[in-house]
Protein backbone atom coordinates (compact mmCIF):
# COMPACT_ATOMS: atom_id res chain seq x y z
CA UNK A 1 0.00 0.00 0.00
CA UNK A 2 1.31 3.74 -1.06
CA UNK A 3 2.00 5.82 1.88
CA UNK A 4 1.25 9.02 -0.17
CA UNK A 5 -1.92 7.59 -1.83
CA UNK A 6 -3.39 6.91 1.46
CA UNK A 7 -2.53 10.96 2.76
CA UNK A 8 -3.82 12.20 -0.08
CA UNK A 9 -6.92 9.91 0.47
CA UNK A 10 -7.86 11.48 3.65
CA UNK A 11 -6.80 15.02 2.69
CA UNK A 12 -9.02 14.41 -0.31
CA UNK A 13 -11.70 13.60 2.49
CA UNK A 14 -11.10 16.99 4.44
CA UNK A 15 -11.13 18.88 1.21
CA UNK A 16 -14.69 17.92 0.65
CA UNK A 17 -15.85 18.54 4.42
CA UNK A 18 -14.23 21.79 4.32
CA UNK A 19 -16.03 22.41 1.12
CA UNK A 20 -13.33 23.49 -1.23
CA UNK A 21 -13.97 20.80 -3.03
CA UNK A 22 -16.95 22.27 -4.70
CA UNK A 23 -18.97 19.94 -7.09
CA UNK A 24 -19.08 21.37 -10.56
CA UNK A 25 -22.87 21.54 -12.44
CA UNK A 26 -23.85 23.25 -15.43
CA UNK A 27 -27.78 23.72 -14.56
CA UNK A 28 -29.76 24.70 -17.51
CA UNK A 29 -32.93 25.93 -16.41
CA UNK A 30 -36.31 26.25 -18.19
CA UNK A 31 -39.77 27.34 -17.80
CA UNK A 32 -43.22 24.87 -17.08
CA UNK A 33 -43.03 22.63 -20.01
CA UNK A 34 -46.36 20.91 -19.22
CA UNK A 35 -49.65 21.92 -20.31
CA UNK A 36 -49.42 25.60 -22.52
CA UNK A 37 -45.95 25.26 -23.55
CA UNK A 38 -46.65 21.35 -24.88
CA UNK A 39 -49.42 22.92 -26.60
CA UNK A 40 -47.54 25.78 -27.95
CA UNK A 41 -44.94 23.13 -29.19
CA UNK A 42 -47.41 20.30 -30.83
CA UNK A 43 -48.64 23.12 -33.02
CA UNK A 44 -45.27 23.96 -33.96
CA UNK A 45 -44.32 20.77 -34.66
CA UNK A 46 -47.68 19.75 -36.49
CA UNK A 47 -47.07 23.32 -38.64
CA UNK A 48 -43.51 22.10 -39.71
CA UNK A 49 -43.96 18.90 -40.45
CA UNK A 50 -47.31 19.74 -42.75
CA UNK A 51 -45.22 23.33 -44.24
CA UNK A 52 -43.89 23.44 -47.79
CA UNK A 53 -40.49 24.07 -46.96
CA UNK A 54 -40.16 21.02 -44.84
CA UNK A 55 -41.86 18.76 -47.38
CA UNK A 56 -39.86 20.38 -50.38
CA UNK A 57 -36.62 19.95 -48.28
CA UNK A 58 -37.67 16.09 -47.26
CA UNK A 59 -37.88 15.72 -51.37
CA UNK A 60 -34.15 17.41 -51.68
CA UNK A 61 -32.65 15.23 -48.92
CA UNK A 62 -33.80 12.25 -50.35
CA UNK A 63 -33.10 12.93 -53.50
CA UNK A 64 -29.19 13.99 -52.58
CA UNK A 65 -28.94 11.07 -49.82
CA UNK A 66 -26.05 8.64 -52.09
CA UNK A 67 -24.18 12.21 -53.21
CA UNK A 68 -22.80 13.53 -49.89
CA UNK A 69 -22.95 16.73 -49.00
CA UNK A 70 -20.26 19.67 -49.74
CA UNK A 71 -19.29 18.33 -53.27
CA UNK B 1 -41.67 -9.06 8.12
CA UNK B 2 -44.41 -5.81 8.00
CA UNK B 3 -45.56 -5.80 4.22
CA UNK B 4 -46.55 -1.90 5.10
CA UNK B 5 -42.75 -1.41 5.99
CA UNK B 6 -41.26 -3.10 2.46
CA UNK B 7 -40.00 -1.13 0.04
CA UNK B 8 -40.57 -1.69 -3.95
CA UNK B 9 -37.03 -1.34 -6.04
CA UNK B 10 -38.25 -2.14 -9.15
CA UNK B 11 -41.36 0.40 -8.62
CA UNK B 12 -41.49 3.76 -10.67
CA UNK B 13 -43.93 4.97 -8.56
CA UNK B 14 -41.01 7.23 -7.13
CA UNK B 15 -41.33 9.29 -10.71
CA UNK B 16 -45.23 9.60 -10.27
CA UNK B 17 -44.64 10.79 -6.63
CA UNK B 18 -41.96 13.47 -7.95
CA UNK B 19 -43.65 14.46 -11.13
CA UNK B 20 -47.05 13.83 -10.53
CA UNK B 21 -49.92 11.89 -13.15
CA UNK B 22 -50.64 15.30 -15.30
CA UNK B 23 -47.13 15.72 -16.33
CA UNK B 24 -46.62 12.42 -16.97
CA UNK B 25 -49.82 11.66 -18.77
CA UNK B 26 -49.26 14.78 -20.40
CA UNK B 27 -45.87 13.93 -21.84
CA UNK B 28 -47.07 10.90 -22.97
CA UNK B 29 -50.04 12.42 -24.66
CA UNK B 30 -48.00 14.89 -26.25
CA UNK B 31 -45.39 12.25 -28.27
CA UNK B 32 -48.40 10.17 -29.30
CA UNK B 33 -50.16 12.76 -30.43
CA UNK B 34 -47.10 14.54 -32.94
CA UNK B 35 -46.28 10.87 -33.67
CA UNK B 36 -49.81 10.33 -35.45
CA UNK B 37 -49.42 13.53 -36.77
CA UNK B 38 -46.22 12.88 -38.52
CA UNK B 39 -47.47 9.31 -39.75
CA UNK B 40 -50.67 11.51 -41.00
CA UNK B 41 -48.40 13.87 -43.05
CA UNK B 42 -46.31 11.18 -44.23
CA UNK B 43 -49.06 9.00 -45.24
CA UNK B 44 -47.14 6.30 -44.13
CA UNK B 45 -50.28 4.88 -41.37
CA UNK B 46 -50.99 1.68 -43.29
CA UNK B 47 -47.18 0.86 -42.66
CA UNK B 48 -46.40 2.25 -39.59
CA UNK B 49 -47.85 2.35 -35.69
CA UNK B 50 -47.45 3.66 -32.64
CA UNK B 51 -46.48 1.24 -30.15
CA UNK B 52 -48.40 2.27 -26.95
CA UNK B 53 -46.49 0.02 -24.47
CA UNK B 54 -42.55 1.23 -26.12
CA UNK B 55 -43.92 4.05 -25.89
CA UNK B 56 -44.33 3.99 -22.43
CA UNK B 57 -40.65 3.11 -21.79
CA UNK B 58 -39.78 6.06 -23.86
CA UNK B 59 -41.58 8.07 -21.14
CA UNK B 60 -40.64 6.79 -18.18
CA UNK B 61 -36.67 5.93 -19.27
CA UNK B 62 -36.82 9.75 -19.89
CA UNK B 63 -38.56 11.09 -16.61
CA UNK B 64 -36.01 8.77 -14.60
CA UNK B 65 -33.27 10.72 -16.62
CA UNK B 66 -34.56 14.00 -15.60
CA UNK B 67 -35.19 13.30 -12.40
CA UNK B 68 -31.24 12.20 -11.98
CA UNK B 69 -30.67 15.64 -13.72
CA UNK B 70 -32.31 17.47 -11.75
CA UNK B 71 -30.94 16.42 -8.48
CA UNK B 72 -27.22 16.48 -9.79
CA UNK B 73 -27.59 20.05 -11.60
CA UNK B 74 -29.98 21.64 -8.96
CA UNK B 75 -32.71 22.24 -11.92
CA UNK B 76 -36.14 23.21 -11.03
CA UNK B 77 -37.52 23.39 -14.08
CA UNK B 78 -35.82 21.51 -17.10
CA UNK B 79 -35.12 23.81 -20.26
CA UNK B 80 -36.71 22.72 -23.47
CA UNK B 81 -33.18 21.86 -25.14
CA UNK B 82 -32.89 18.99 -22.21
CA UNK B 83 -36.00 17.94 -22.85
CA UNK B 84 -35.78 17.19 -26.55
CA UNK B 85 -32.62 16.06 -25.88
CA UNK B 86 -33.57 13.46 -23.53
CA UNK B 87 -36.73 12.03 -25.45
CA UNK B 88 -34.76 12.36 -28.68
CA UNK B 89 -32.53 9.72 -27.07
CA UNK B 90 -34.93 7.61 -26.10
CA UNK B 91 -37.31 7.45 -28.50
CA UNK B 92 -33.84 6.53 -30.77
CA UNK B 93 -33.27 4.22 -28.61
CA UNK B 94 -36.17 2.64 -27.85
CA UNK B 95 -38.17 2.71 -31.34
CA UNK B 96 -41.76 3.34 -30.67
CA UNK B 97 -43.01 3.24 -33.89
CA UNK B 98 -43.18 0.03 -35.05
CA UNK B 99 -43.34 -1.51 -39.13
CA UNK B 100 -47.03 -3.07 -39.28
CA UNK B 101 -45.68 -5.64 -42.25
CA UNK B 102 -41.61 -6.79 -42.92
CA UNK B 103 -42.63 -6.98 -46.54
CA UNK B 104 -41.31 -3.66 -48.79
CA UNK B 105 -40.34 -1.79 -45.52
CA UNK B 106 -37.50 -0.04 -46.90
CA UNK B 107 -39.10 3.46 -47.25
CA UNK B 108 -40.18 3.00 -43.72
CA UNK B 109 -37.07 1.16 -41.69
CA UNK B 110 -35.67 4.26 -40.60
CA UNK B 111 -39.32 5.78 -39.32
CA UNK B 112 -37.95 6.48 -35.89
CA UNK B 113 -34.80 8.27 -36.56
CA UNK B 114 -36.83 10.42 -39.25
CA UNK B 115 -39.40 11.29 -36.65
CA UNK B 116 -36.51 12.93 -34.48
CA UNK B 117 -35.18 14.34 -37.15
CA UNK B 118 -38.25 16.26 -37.09
CA UNK B 119 -39.08 16.72 -34.11
CA UNK B 120 -35.94 18.10 -33.00
CA UNK B 121 -35.66 20.33 -36.55
CA UNK B 122 -39.21 21.04 -35.81
CA UNK B 123 -38.26 22.35 -32.71
CA UNK B 124 -35.03 24.87 -34.05
CA UNK B 125 -37.18 26.16 -36.81
CA UNK B 126 -39.91 27.19 -34.75
CA UNK B 127 -38.84 31.04 -34.01
CA UNK B 128 -40.14 32.37 -36.00
CA UNK B 129 -42.23 29.85 -37.78
CA UNK B 130 -42.60 29.23 -41.75
CA UNK B 131 -39.31 31.30 -42.21
CA UNK B 132 -38.59 30.34 -46.05
CA UNK B 133 -34.45 29.56 -46.33
CA UNK B 134 -33.01 31.76 -48.73
CA UNK B 135 -31.82 30.18 -52.03
CA UNK B 136 -28.35 30.74 -51.10
CA UNK B 137 -27.86 29.22 -47.67
CA UNK B 138 -30.50 26.14 -48.79
CA UNK B 139 -27.52 24.24 -48.83
CA UNK B 140 -26.03 24.47 -45.31
CA UNK B 141 -29.37 24.04 -44.02
CA UNK B 142 -30.08 20.52 -46.06
CA UNK B 143 -26.50 19.79 -45.13
CA UNK B 144 -27.35 20.19 -41.42
CA UNK B 145 -30.67 18.19 -41.51
CA UNK B 146 -29.25 15.62 -44.03
CA UNK B 147 -26.62 15.02 -41.60
CA UNK B 148 -28.36 15.15 -38.35
CA UNK B 149 -30.37 12.42 -40.26
CA UNK B 150 -27.45 10.22 -40.61
CA UNK B 151 -26.21 10.83 -37.19
CA UNK B 152 -29.12 9.17 -35.72
CA UNK B 153 -29.10 6.41 -38.08
CA UNK B 154 -25.52 5.60 -38.00
CA UNK B 155 -23.17 7.09 -35.42
CA UNK B 156 -23.37 7.05 -31.76
CA UNK B 157 -25.63 9.14 -30.38
CA UNK B 158 -26.26 10.66 -26.65
CA UNK B 159 -28.77 12.39 -25.04
CA UNK B 160 -25.87 14.98 -24.11
CA UNK B 161 -24.43 15.08 -27.20
CA UNK B 162 -28.20 16.12 -29.02
CA UNK B 163 -28.26 18.69 -26.54
CA UNK B 164 -25.11 20.16 -27.27
CA UNK B 165 -26.14 19.91 -31.20
CA UNK B 166 -29.20 22.32 -30.32
CA UNK B 167 -28.04 24.80 -28.15
CA UNK B 168 -24.58 24.83 -31.22
CA UNK B 169 -27.39 25.49 -33.36
CA UNK B 170 -29.08 28.00 -31.23
CA UNK B 171 -25.87 29.51 -30.32
CA UNK B 172 -24.90 29.70 -34.41
CA UNK B 173 -28.54 31.89 -34.72
CA UNK B 174 -27.71 34.37 -32.10
CA UNK B 175 -24.19 34.60 -33.65
CA UNK B 176 -25.95 35.24 -36.94
CA UNK B 177 -28.36 37.75 -35.55
CA UNK B 178 -25.64 39.64 -33.41
CA UNK B 179 -23.67 39.86 -36.93
CA UNK B 180 -26.71 40.93 -39.28
CA UNK B 181 -27.25 44.05 -36.77
CA UNK B 182 -23.42 45.40 -36.37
Amino acid sequence: MSEKGHLYGIQLVELIKRGELKKDYRPNHGNEFTGGAEELHKMRFCNYISSCSAMLMDERLKAASRRGYYG
Amino acid sequence: MDKSCSTNDDSYLYIVEKFGKKKISSRYEWLYTMMEEFLRIKKIQDDVFVSSDILNHVVIDYFVDIDRLKMFQNIQKTHESKIYAYLAFWLLRHKPLQLKKGDNAEQVAFVNEEFVCDLITGYLFSEPENCAILNNQREVVDNFIGTLLYYFKYRDYSAKNIELIILAFQAGRGYQYSVDRQ
